[in-house]
């Protein structure tokens, strides 16, 4: 399925990503299922925020191991996986759920506002391009205890790398 | 990296001619757009191997008294990436696009202008890059 959609790049530069320890404010988005989405009904949640977008190779090529490694294995030990869809509309990001058979909640980050909090600085890149495929592990209290953006390691081994940065945060709550 | 931010509507770079420059009523000719994909990036085929990559698609605006099209694509460059489960198709280098033009019989004689765009998603060798499109411009002179 093919939508034209041209993303409008922001000149807003991004302020200083959130870092390890920093505590993520509140935040609602919508969802895809037309509802919304608040970070803090997860509190007591080990959360795994994911920035994506249906455009993004990298997104395509992780979203088996986010349902399968990740969401599969670790839902029932108190992890709740969030995938963030960056500035597309939900009719571009509903079939891409459900080619890969998402069942965790995906928000709506349309106009880019979340992701500019979250995105790296990196130079030459706009921070709709640079968020994409960035990783967040928040402890139960909603303070980051992992961050990893874009790199262009192999899924199966990133999904390893975040499935023990998760079993770090589950032994420290 | 650049510091200069990357601007998607230049990132690409687009040569276009009509071969030949000039038409009568009931000539064929083709127009032709040469791509240059910056060193050692790419941009995704004209037909992906997944779906929700984005095709490379040169579109063209619809003129009176001229068909073009349908548009022509290079063939396209198999490509494994440590990251991908599946062996990508891509373009990378210099491309040549080709849409045949057919002026009809009847076409009035005088100047035209093709316009249209060519939509892309590339990747360099640090990042993906969102969609994109660059307008495609030349002028068709008939008679």
């Amino acid at each position: 399925m093919q939508l034209e959609y041209d993303i409008e790049v922001t000149t807003v530069a991004p302020t200083a990503p959130y870092r390890v320890g920093d505590q993520v404010p509140d935040f609602t988005l919508p969802t895809l299922d037309g509802g919304e989405g608040r970070l803090s009904d997860y509190r007591g949640k080990v959360v795994l925020l994911v920035f994506t977008a249906t455009w993004c190779p990298y997104c395509g090529a992780e979203a088996p191991f986010l349902e399968q490694e990740i969401w599969q294995r670790f839902q029932e030990r108190g992890v709740q996986v969030i995938v963030i869809d960056v500035k597309e509309p939900p009719e571009m990001m509903r079939p891409f759920r459900d080619r890969y058979g998402w069942t965790f909640p995906v928000w709506l980050d349309q106009t880019g506002e979340l992701g500019l909090t979250f995105a790296p600085q990196k130079e030459g890149l706009p921070p709709e391009v640079a968020i994409i495929n960035a990783h967040f592990i928040l402890d139960t209290e909603g303070r980051i205890r992992y961050r990893e953006y874009l790199n262009m390691e192999r899924f199966d081994a990133r999904a390893r790398t975040i499935a023990a940065e998760l079993e770090k945060v589950l032994v420290q709550s | 990296m650049s510091s200069i931010p990357i601007d998607l509507s230049q990132w690409l770079a687009l040569r276009l001619h009509l071969e030949p420059p000039h038409l009568e009523p009931n000539q064929r000719g083709k127009l032709v757009v040469e791509v240059d994909i910056p060193e050692d990036c790419h941009i995704e085929s004209h037909q992906p191997p997944e779906p929700f990559l984005t095709p490379t698609e040169l579109s063209l605006d619809p003129i009176e008294g001229v068909v073009i099209g349908p548009v022509q694509y290079p063939q396209a460059e198999e490509k494994r990436f440590d990251w991908s489960p599946v062996v990508l198709l891509v373009y990378r280098g210099t491309i040549r696009l080709e849409a045949p033009i057919e002026v009809a019989a009847e076409a009035v004689a005088g100047p035209r202008q093709i316009r249209g765009q060519l939509r892309y998603q590339g990747c360099t060798p640090f990042t993906c890059l969102m969609p994109s499109s660059q307008p495609v411009e030349a002028a068709l002179e008939i008679g």
